[in-house]
C-alpha cells in the first residue's frame, strides 16, 4: 500500500495505524498498571485490605428511610423469598428486598469478582458449606461477624448448629438446615431379606442378603448400595461419622489416618464385591440415579436430608417403597449422626444496611413460621429448636410418613461436627479426584488417601 | 496528514480504542499479574516471580499439560484425516444428498457445549448408560468410560471430534472449492489416477488451507475447557486423568483464587501455543495462497 496519494497528500499507512495502536496501548496499560499497583502497593503498606479500602466500612445505623437490601440466592424457589419479604415488610415497611437469582456454578466466582471490583457486591448471600473456607481464607474475613448481633437468637439453634460457619473468633452465617445424614433405603428389599443395617462393619453381610432378595424379587444385577464419585457426598460424612477429622490441630491431613481407611476400605470392599456401584450421575439428583432407581436397579443410598426433595421429584410413583433411617453406626466408634451439605445465609460486611440485613436474616432463620413453611415446602430440616419441637414438624414428610421426623431428631441427637479448615476444598479437590478409583475398586483405599494427603501437603 | 487520512483514522478510532481497552489492556496486566502475588482479596504484591517457580514443583500443572498435549495430538491426528475425507466426499458430485450431510456433520458445531457435554455424560455413564447398554447387547462389557482414568480422556477427544469434524471439513470444502478444475482436467488428460491427483495436486494445494486448518485445531485442542468441566464428575476427571491446563487455571483462579498463579500459566500456555502455531505454519509453508 502506497502512503502517498494522488493529490501528494499522505494516506494512512498500516504502520501509521500500528503506531498509533501500540502508543494507544502503552499509555493506557502503563496507565492501568500504574493504577492498579500504586494503590496495592498503598494497601499493602497501611496492612489495609482491599475490601475494606475498596468499600465503605460498616455502619451500623437503623435507617428510617427506605432501605433495598439484595440478596443473592440459586433458586427463586417459586416466590418463596418474595413471600417472605413480605411478611418482613409488614414488620418494617420501609426494607425492601431484592432476590437476586444467581446459578450456584458461578455464584462465588462472581461474587469474589465484585468483592475486587467493589461494584454490584450484594447484601446478603447463601454460601454453600464447601464454598466457606474461601471466604474464611481472606486476611479480613467480607462477612458480618453475627456472634455478638445474634447473641440471643443463636443460642436458639440446636446444639452444634451455630458453630458450622465459625471462624476463629467469628460467626458468619446462619445454617439453613439440618442437612443430617440419612440412610435411604428400599423398605420391601430388606423386610424381604430380614435384615437391617446396624453397623457399617457388617455391611458387607448386609448387602449380599439384601442382593439374594433382590434376585428373588426378580432383579438380577441390583447394587445394594451406590457410592458417590466425589468426596463430600459419601466419604465425607462416613468419615465424620467415623469420628475422622481432615486436618489436625497444625494444619496436616488427617483424612488418610485410621478413620479415613475404614470408610475407604468399606467402600473399596463392597465395590470389589459387586455390592456397590458408583452412583449414577454422581449423585442423587441426576436423571441417570432416577433411572436407575425405578429401574430397581439401586437399593440404598447414603445421602443429607435434602435428598428427600429428590425422591419426591423424580421419583413420586416410588412413594412408600422407600424409607429413611438414621445411618449405620461404626461399631469402632464415632457418632450416630453427621452432615452433608449446608448453607447460611451471610452478610457481607460491606453491606451500607447491615441492621436491616440482620432483620431479613432473623425473618428466614428464626421465624418458626417460615422455617416449618420451608421444612413442608422444601424439605430444609429445621435447626431452629423451637422449630423442631412445632407439631407440624412432627407430622414428617409425605413422602417418607410421619416417622420421618423422629428420624430426623435422632440424626441430630448425637452429630459429628464439621469444623472450617482453610485448607478444605484442597482436600476435597484432592480427595475427589482419587474417589472414583476407591468407589469402583479400582485401587488400592489407603494408597488412594495418601496419595490425596500427599498432594494436600504439597499444595500451597 | 490530510482530509482523507484524518477520515480514515476517524473510522479506525472506534474499533482502536475497543481494541485497546478490551483485548490490549487486559493482555498487558495479565503480563503484570503474573508476576505479582494476586491471591483472593489479600492486598497484591507486585514484581515476584513465585508463580514461575511454583510451576516447575506443581505436579497437578504437569498432569494438565500432558493431557492436553495428549487431547491435542489424539484430536488432531482423528480429526484432520477424516475431516479432509469427509471434504472430498462433499466435494464429490456423485455423493447423493452431500448437501443434507453437509449440513448434518455441521450441526454438531453449533450445538452448546454444555448441552453435547451432558448429553454424551449420560450416554457414556457406566450403568446404565446407552452406549454400555448397546454394546453389553453384544456381549461386550463396557467399561465406566468416565470414571475410569484410560478411558476418560479418549471419551472427551471423542466429543470434541464428534463436535468439529464437520466444521474441519467445511474448511477443506472451500480449500477444495479453489483448485481449478482445468489442473486435475490436465493431470487427468496426463495420464493421473485418482491417488495421484490427490497426492500431487490436491494436497499441496490445499496446503494453506492445511495450515489454518492445523493451527485452528491446535488452538481449539489446546484450550478445551467445556467437555471436562461438564462431563467429569469429579471435575477433572479420576487421578485428573481429564484435567486439561484451561480446566486448571480456572480452577487455580476462581477454586483457589490465586489470580497472580493463574496469570503465570496462562502466559506460559500462550508462549507455548505461540511457539508450536509458528513452527507449524513455517512447516507447512506460507499461509498465503500458492502462486500460480
Amino acid at each position: 500500500m502506497s502512503g502517498t496519494n494522488a493529490q501528494g497528500g499522505r494516506w494512512l499507512t498500516r504502520r501509521d495505524f500500528l503506531r498509533a495502536s501500540a502508543l494507544g496501548v502503552g499509555a493506557v496499560a502503563t496507565g492501568g498498571l500504574f493504577a492498579a499497583y500504586t494503590s496495592g502497593t498503598a494497601r499493602a503498606s497501611t496492612s489495609s485490605s482491599l475490601v475494606s479500602s475498596v468499600l465503605p466500612s460498616v455502619a451500623p445505623t437503623v435507617s428510617s428511610g427506605p432501605v433495598t437490601i439484595e440478596h443473592w440466592v440459586w433458586n427463586l424457589r417459586q416466590g418463596y423469598w418474595e413471600e417472605k419479604a413480605e411478611l418482613l415488610r409488614q414488620k418494617f415497611p420501609n426494607i425492601t428486598i431484592r432476590v437476586t437469582e444467581v446459578p450456584f456454578e458461578g455464584m462465588y466466582d462472581r461474587l469474589f469478582a465484585s468483592l475486587v471490583s467493589g461494584v454490584g457486591i450484594p447484601d446478603v448471600i447463601d454460601i454453600e458449606g464447601g464454598n466457606f473456607p474461601r471466604f474464611v481464607a481472606q486476611q479480613e474475613v467480607p462477612l458480618l461477624d453475627l456472634r455478638e448481633r445474634l447473641a440471643t437468637e443463636l443460642g436458639g439453634l440446636a446444639p452444634g448448629i451455630a458453630d458450622r460457619y465459625a471462624w476463629r473468633d467469628g460467626i458468619y452465617g446462619v445454617e439453613l438446615a439440618a442437612n443430617s445424614v440419612l440412610y435411604f433405603f428400599r423398605r420391601d428389599v430388606f423386610e424381604k431379606a430380614g435384615v437391617t443395617a446396624d453397623n457399617w462393619e457388617d455391611f458387607e453381610v448386609v448387602a449380599a442378603a439384601l442382593q439374594d432378595a433382590a434376585r428373588s424379587l426378580g432383579v438380577a444385577d441390583a447394587a445394594a448400595i451406590t457410592w458417590a464419585t466425589d468426596a463430600q457426598n459419601n466419604f465425607r460424612p462416613l468419615f465424620l461419622q467415623r469420628g475422622g477429622r481432615y486436618f489436625d490441630e497444625a494444619g496436616n491431613p488427617t483424612f488418610n489416618g485410621t478413620e479415613g481407611q475404614d470408610v475407604a476400605r468399606l467402600m473399596s470392599a463392597t465395590a470389589k464385591a459387586g455390592q456397590a456401584i458408583a452412583t449414577p450421575g454422581g449423585w442423587i439428583g441426576a436423571p441417570e440415579w432416577a433411572a436407575a432407581a425405578k429401574e430397581n436397579k439401586v437399593l440404598s443410598i447414603v445421602n443429607g436430608d435434602w435428598g428427600t426433595t429428590y425422591f419426591q421429584q423424580n421419583v413420586p410413583e416410588m412413594k412408600g417403597q422407600w424409607q429413611a433411617v438414621p445411618p449405620p453406626r461404626w461399631a469402632a466408634g464415632g457418632f450416630a449422626g453427621t452432615t452433608n451439605g449446608g448453607v447460611s445465609v451471610s452478610i457481607m460486611s460491606t453491606t451500607k444496611h447491615p441492621d436491616e440485613a440482620l432483620e431479613w436474616l432473623k425473618q428466614l432463620r428464626f421465624d418458626v413460621d417460615t422455617v416449618i413453611d420451608a421444612y413442608l415446602r422444601f424439605g430444609w430440616t429445621p435447626v431452629l429448636k423451637a422449630a423442631i419441637d412445632d407439631p407440624r414438624f412432627a407430622q414428617g414428610v409425605p413422602y417418607f410418613g410421619s416417622e420421618y421426623s423422629q428420624v430426623i431428631k435422632a440424626s441430630m441427637a448425637d452429630m459429628a461436627t464439621f469444623p472450617v479448615a482453610i485448607k478444605q476444598p484442597q482436600a476435597e479437590q484432592a480427595l475427589d479426584s482419587v474417589m472414583p478409583g476407591i468407589v469402583t475398586g479400582a485401587t488400592d483405599p489407603v494408597g488412594s488417601l495418601n496419595q490425596a494427603a500427599e498432594q494436600v501437603r504439597q499444595s500451597a | 496528514m490530510n482530509d482523507r487520512s484524518r477520515a480514515g483514522l476517524g473510522f479506525l478510532l472506534p474499533f482502536a480504542a475497543l481494541y485497546v481497552l478490551v483485548v490490549a489492556t487486559p493482555i498487558v496486566l495479565a503480563v503484570g499479574i503474573a508476576f505479582s502475588r494476586v491471591k483472593g482479596l489479600d492486598p497484591p504484591t507486585i514484581g515476584v516471580i513465585e508463580n514461575f517457580t511454583r510451576m516447575a514443583s506443581d505436579a497437578r500443572l504437569h498432569k494438565a499439560l500432558g493431557n492436553t498435549a495428549a487431547y491435542g495430538a489424539l484430536f488432531m491426528v482423528v480429526t484432520v484425516p477424516l475431516s479432509l475425507g469427509l471434504a472430498l466426499a462433499f466435494n464429490s458430485r456423485h455423493l447423493p444428498g452431500r448437501h443434507a450431510l453437509r449440513a448434518g456433520y455441521f450441526l454438531p458445531y453449533v450445538t452448546a457445549t454444555v448441552v453435547a457435554g451432558t448429553v454424551f455424560r449420560l450416554l457414556l455413564e457406566g450403568q446404565f448408560g446407552l452406549v454400555n447398554r448397546v454394546i453389553a447387547d453384544l456381549g461386550i462389557d463396557g467399561p465406566d468410560w468416565l470414571l475410569d482414568p484410560t478411558t476418560v480422556l479418549p471419551a472427551i477427544v471423542f466429543v470434541g471430534v464428534w463436535r468439529h469434524l464437520g466444521v474441519f471439513a467445511l474448511y477443506f470444502l472451500a480449500g477444495l472449492r479453489t483448485i481449478p478444475d482445468e489442473i486435475v482436467e490436465a493431470a487427468r488428460v496426463d495420464g493421473a489416477g485418482s491417488w495421484a491427483v490427490f497426492r500431487h495436486i490436491t494436497l499441496p494445494l490445499l496446503r494453506p488451507i492445511m495450515a489454518f486448518v492445523l493451527v485452528i485445531g491446535l488452538v481449539t485442542s489446546a484450550s478445551v475447557f467445556t467437555e471436562p468441566l461438564v462431563m467429569t464428575r469429579p471435575v477433572g476427571g479420576p487421578n485428573d486423568a481429564a484435567l486439561t491446563l484451561f480446566l486448571y487455571m480456572y480452577q487455580v483462579a476462581f477454586r483457589e483464587f490465586n489470580l497472580g498463579y493463574a496469570a503465570a500459566i496462562g502466559l506460559l500456555f500462550a508462549v507455548v501455543l505461540g511457539v508450536i502455531a509458528v513452527i507449524q505454519v513455517r512447516l507447512l509453508g506460507q499461509m498465503e495462497p500458492a502462486e500460480r
